[in-house]
């Protein structure tokens, strides 16, 4: 590892380290606001589902395999109650339908 | 109680583990494609500890690249995890127990299982979660290792694996979805994701949207709360 490899991947881990104390940090020991303790409650469904439409950005190239292999995968899951099968199941699925459809 | 309290953990970041590992092997697959070695692989997974902005690394360790653009990828590709903490704050108060081991590890996935879960009363949250959060790095690390075995081994060709991560958000949003009584914040929140995904540029996705639903979430609060009483 170069030193210059090193300082990158110590501005990545301390700009994450520090964005994830933040709140915490700031906040402390102190009440938390009302405001905040309400976020608590309702952001983090709202943030999923903000992820899960991150994530499939990045499958645009594929969108007709990606959309069949997710409904794939809720399908099993919502069948079959395995996360397990759910994820390897739509996974091979997708990786085969890139491979063969291209769409 | 220990034993018990493990394996709820197991039982419960099964899915998260399942994923990290299988998008793990993929990294070390491409570490070892990039020439990046398994040491400084594994440094990545025990300082950084963020998928994406790991894969991103991979790439630029070996472009010539400003120090200046580093910090700012790294700012906006991890800004999110400042709502993580927003949201944790109350719940991570009362841990006495390695709460910097909790906050480090609070990973998109870890937070979304983690919002997700109802912890049984008898159980110390500050343990479950500490488990939780160890099972999940520890996958991500040894699927690392047999990413990078495999990649020795086997010509592997791994274009698609990341549809792991994906398929594991389908299936955390499903478990929100049962788990969750009001639905008004959901719908909007969606509303105000898909519009920014077909208006916003990916590099500014997350920020613009996790501000405009935090803005949504704030100026909507009567309304969301009052559907609930």
């Amino acid at each position: 590892m170069t030193v210059q490899q090193f300082i990158i991947i110590a501005i990545m881990a301390g700009v994450t380290i520090v964005l994830r104390f933040i709140p915490f940090v700031v906040i402390g020991a102190k009440k938390t606001p009302a405001l905040i303790q309400y976020l608590g409650r309702v952001l983090p469904s709202a943030i999923v589902v903000v992820l899960v439409v991150y994530v499939m950005l990045d499958i645009r190239q594929n969108w007709v395999s990606g959309l069949i292999s997710i409904s794939v995968c809720a399908l099993i899951y919502l069948k079959r109650n395995s996360s397990m099968q759910a994820l390897a199941g739509s996974t091979l699925l997708y990786m085969l339908l890139i491979r063969i459809l291209k769409i | 109680m220990q034993r018990e309290m493990l394996r709820y953990s197991v039982k419960q970041a099964l899915p998260v583990m399942a994923g990290y590992f299988l998008v793990s092997i993929a990294f070390g697959l491409v570490a070892l494609d990039q020439g990046v070695n398994l040491f400084v692989a594994q440094l990545m997974n025990l300082t950084i500890y963020s998928g994406t902005l790991e894969f991103i690394g991979l790439d630029v360790l070996n472009t010539p690249v400003s120090y200046l653009s580093v910090f700012m990828v790294a700012l906006f590709v991890n800004v999110r995890h400042l709502f993580y903490g927003l949201a944790f704050v109350d719940k991570y108060k009362p841990f006495r127990k390695m709460r910097w081991f909790a906050i480090f590890a609070l990973t998109d996935e870890t937070f979304s299982l983690l919002s997700t879960i109802t912890i049984p009363k008898q159980f110390d949250e500050n343990t479950v979660v500490n488990l939780i959060s160890a099972l999940n790095l520890l996958s991500w690390v040894a699927g690392t290792f047999i990413g990078v075995i495999l990649g020795y081994i086997l010509p592997f060709e791994t274009t698609g694996v990341s549809f792991a991560m994906i398929a594991l958000f389908v299936v955390l949003t499903i478990d929100q979805v049962k788990k969750n009584t009001r639905y008004i914040h959901i719908v909007g929140s969606a509303l105000i994701a898909v519009i920014c995904a077909f208006s916003i540029p990916k590099d500014y996705y997350l920020l613009v949207s996790l501000l405009l639903v935090s803005v949504f979430l704030i100026a909507g609060r009567r309304w969301i709360e009052g559907e609930n009483r």
